[in-house]
């Protein structure tokens, strides 16, 4: 989805953005918007109300950009303040008018390739199906978490920062995820029972 | 190299791997061709890796890069625009439409206001026993741009003010604050509502000020709690470090001659101050567990036949809080070993070889004892 190693360049666009560089301002945040906007619509569907959120944060970042502290990990940082503002615009209960958490919502619901000529290989059509079952049976926040570490490559800690929630939760939750995709056949729980073994 | 890869997710998580599962001409390609070669035993791992990564897979709209570009183009045209703070958009609630009246707009609506209600007015006001202190704090900034910070239910955030001191705005908290800080303030004002941790960077010429509907906080550079929840009919000042003033708003407000600070109550560390609407009183009590200042140094202390007074100062230092005693008894001989216990099973230890008794008033500790013997 991005380029792997972006630290030290982040951390530079970063502080120079921080002293009112407008330019790396602009750079920083053309090589974050495809991860930011795919994570956004994550929670819609609307498209536009993602792109108008995003503006309003790259406006408010631009205008806090003397307080903003220094932070080694940009691209998470982005994100959690992506969801922090997703969940002001969208989280909030029509009816009791308080905030709820946000639904990660259409994850993963796009069709498979299953008519993709490189998934041809033996029983894994099948298996990519059971798979995408078990991925829809888990909780949202496991979802989420799971997105995280994958589309994003989100440590333990960074999704902890994001999600606003603490190590532990998020250990559990994706400790729990992927036992859930491991178990999907006699089998392959066998299979995997045997593993620390190896 | 093989070593590390010794499950599904550690597969399905590699970025290399899953570049080369959905590109087979991937530059990896080699690599894992080779790999798959080396590791026949693995070739379940692999087949299940494959298919989380197809079964994740998702075909939502992706941006092209024009329309990337477009949007960065965008969001760079608005900074050019963009006003030097964010515009106080008003809570809502009781400020809501006066802060929404365009600032030329509101002197007029206040003359008309005033014209209408004329002297009943003037006395409903009056009556109103508490002063709007977040309006009073607006108004000192009427030129000036006002922030805001803003948490929502589920979330706190910690920001550096202007002048370098720390916040931590709890859930649902709002802190206000002029947007710049001349570089030599007389005094630095921030307004409160919610609960919100601070670590004031000192600054001796330049008091801190928080306002919160209840009580007027004023600090020099200390650290400390403070809880100031709309709903709630009473306000807590928690003392992490340091001292702090704590004022109603009725001395803080009171002309007082120049010169002279208005009336407070003075708190320390572990101290805490509870202001209660009702009663419109202030009161001076102790945090439930009081913590050591500074750094927890090997805790471990041994007294031997050593006058009471010694062993208090030496508790009193270790917490900071003011511990009261007979001046008559105070060079009884006492012998006792303290350890990592909490503070008041240490008052404890030591009243129980004094013979003695405490109690906590004003956020005092005040033993009683018997005298030697």
């Amino acid at each position: 989805m991005s380029a792997v190693n972006l630290l030290g360049e982040d951390l530079f666009l970063w502080n120079e953005y921080r002293t009112g560089n407008a330019d790396a301002f602009g750079a920083l945040i053309r090589v974050h918007y495809s991860d930011l906007f795919h994570y956004g619509t994550r929670f819609t569907r609307d498209a536009e109300l993602v792109k108008d959120c995003l503006q309003d944060l790259f406006l408010e970042l631009w205008i806090n950009r003397e307080t903003i502290s220094e932070t080694s990990f940009v691209k998470y940082y982005l994100l959690k303040a992506l969801r922090r503002k997703l969940t002001r615009k969208i989280g909030r209960s029509r009816y009791t008018g308080s905030w709820e958490e946000l639904h990660f919502e259409s994850l993963f619901s796009g069709s498979y390739p299953v008519e993709n000529n490189a998934i041809r290989e033996e029983g894994l059509p099948e298996l990519t199906k059971k798979m995408r079952h078990a991925v829809s049976g888990l909780s949202k926040r496991q979802q989420e978490v799971v997105y995280l570490r994958y589309y994003v490559d989100a440590d333990i800690e960074e999704i902890a920062e994001i999600m606003s929630v603490n190590r532990q939760s998020v250990y559990n939750l994706l400790h729990e995820s992927l036992k859930k995709l491991k178990k999907l056949s006699g089998k392959a729980s066998r299979f995997f029972l045997f593993l620390p073994l190896i | 190299m093989a070593d590390e890869f010794n499950s599904m997710e550690d597969l399905a998580f590699s970025r290399s791997f899953r570049n080369w599962v959905l590109n087979k001409d991937a530059a990896e390609r080699g690599f894992w061709e080779n790999w798959i070669a080396r590791n026949p035993d693995k070739a379940d791992l692999v087949k299940y890796a494959k298919a989380m990564i197809y079964a994740l897979h998702t075909d939502t709209t992706v941006l092209s890069a024009d329309e990337i570009d477009e949007e960065v183009r965008k969001a760079l045209v608005r900074l050019k625009e963009a006003p030097r703070y964010i515009p106080l958009d008003g809570p809502r609630g009781r400020t809501g439409w006066w802060a929404g009246l365009a600032r030329g707009r509101r002197f007029w609506f206040a003359a008309a206001a005033t014209a209408a209600l004329g002297f009943g007015g003037f006395f409903i006001y009056q009556a109103h026993s508490h002063r709007d202190v977040f309006r009073a704090f607006l108004s000192n900034y009427k030129k000036e741009a006002v922030r805001q910070e803003v948490t929502d239910a589920i979330d706190d955030h910690a920001f550096n003010l202007p002048d370098g001191s720390l916040v931590r705005l709890g859930k649902s908290g709002k802190l206000y604050f002029p947007a710049e800080w001349a570089r030599s303030p007389a005094r630095r004002e921030v307004f409160l509502r919610g609960e919100a941790y601070f670590d004031i960077r000192k600054n001796l010429s330049a008091p801190f000020y928080v306002y919160t509907d209840q009580v007027i906080i004023k600090a020099l550079g200390t650290s400390f709690i403070i809880r100031s929840i709309p709903s709630d009919s009473w306000t807590t000042i928690t003392m992490v470090t340091g001292k702090v003033s704590v004022y109603r708003q009725e001395d803080f407000y009171a002309h007082s001659p120049v010169g002279h600070a208005p009336e407070g109550m003075i708190l320390t560390p572990n101290q805490e101050g509870v202001y209660d609407q009702g009663e419109d009183r202030l009161h001076r009590t102790l945090v439930g567990t009081p913590e050591q200042l500074g750094v927890q140094q090997d805790t471990s202390l041994c007294f031997e036949a050593r006058p009471v007074r010694e062993v208090f100062g030496r508790l009193q230092e270790m917490y900071g809080i003011p511990i009261q005693y007979d001046e008559e008894a105070a060079g009884c001989p006492v012998t006792v070993t303290l350890g990592d216990e909490s503070f008041y099973d240490k008052l404890n230890i030591i009243c129980k070889a004094i013979r003695g008794s405490y109690e906590v008033i004003d956020g005092n500790i005040v033993v009683t004892m018997p005298g030697c013997k």
